[in-house]
């Protein structure tokens, strides 16, 4: 009797086992394109802080938010302080995507943030990480 | 003992997992193969904005990205009153079988910047 039930076991198993593994391999997507989020976010912050640097003797505020949201018009939050004086830009802007497991439970489970601060250094744009 | 009619039965099941575990395995190649271009191509955007803002027309910016590059990258762009729109455009074949005919768009890699028209 035993004979019979054995057969085709670890097929069964491996067909139990297909679900689970599709997961895995759907998590280790969605970091992928998390990830891949995160790295587009910090350079579109860049490019606007960088922007925001070369015209910071026009007020550049408004263009600044206009050419963050033509970059990604996901953005939930975002913070710029313009320093006219000290001619230095804060900026931080935060995204918070759903991906596929997201998608499931209906929640923006993929937060994203960038910030960094710009200034000039004699002539020179210098753009570090903010804290 | 093993009856004659049990041998090879693991080898069998295997062969029939085999297919099953190969397609997986390279359709999740494959999409990280797409994530991976999708960040070189945020990064060659990059430097054609650098590019496009120092003023190269973009025949030139497409040269000077494509130096010492296998597949070329196409780069374009197109301008409004307000914006610049700098687009990067490769495509990759997939690995897996049969996968470009159910996700095509996929292996048409694009990544886009906008910049203000001065």
């Amino acid at each position: 009797m035993n004979k019979l039930t054995n057969k085709g076991q670890a097929l069964v198993i491996f067909i139990i086992f297909i679900p689970l593994i599709l997961m895995i391999g759907t998590l280790v997507i969605d970091l992928g394109i998390a990830k891949y989020n995160d790295y587009r976010l910090e350079e579109i912050t860049k490019d606007v802080l960088s922007y925001g640097l070369k015209h910071i003797d026009n007020n550049p505020y408004n263009n600044m938010v206009d050419l963050l949201y033509q970059n990604d018009d996901s953005i939930d939050n975002y913070s710029i302080e313009v320093n006219q004086d000290e001619k230095t830009i804060r900026i931080s802007v935060d995204k918070a995507t759903k991906g596929f497991f997201g998608s499931m439970v209906g929640k923006e489970i993929y937060k994203e943030k960038s910030s960094y601060v710009g200034y000039f250094s004699g002539d020179k744009i210098v753009i570090e990480k903010g804290r | 003992m093993r009856s004659s009619a049990n041998k090879g039965q693991a080898l069998v099941e295997f062969i029939i997992i085999l297919p099953i575990i190969l397609l997986l395995v390279f359709s999740i190649i494959d999409i990280g193969r797409v994530i991976s271009l999708k960040s070189d191509l945020e990064s060659i955007t990059s430097d054609a904005v650098m590019l496009y803002q120092e003023g190269k027309t973009p025949d030139e910016i497409n040269e000077l990205i494509n130096v010492d590059r296998k597949e070329k990258v196409k780069i374009t762009t197109t301008s409004t009153t307000d914006y610049v729109t700098i687009k990067s455009e490769l495509s990759i074949k997939p690995i897996t079988p049969g996968l470009s005919l159910i996700a095509k768009k996929v292996f048409d890699v694009e990544t886009t910047r906008v910049i203000k028209n001065e």
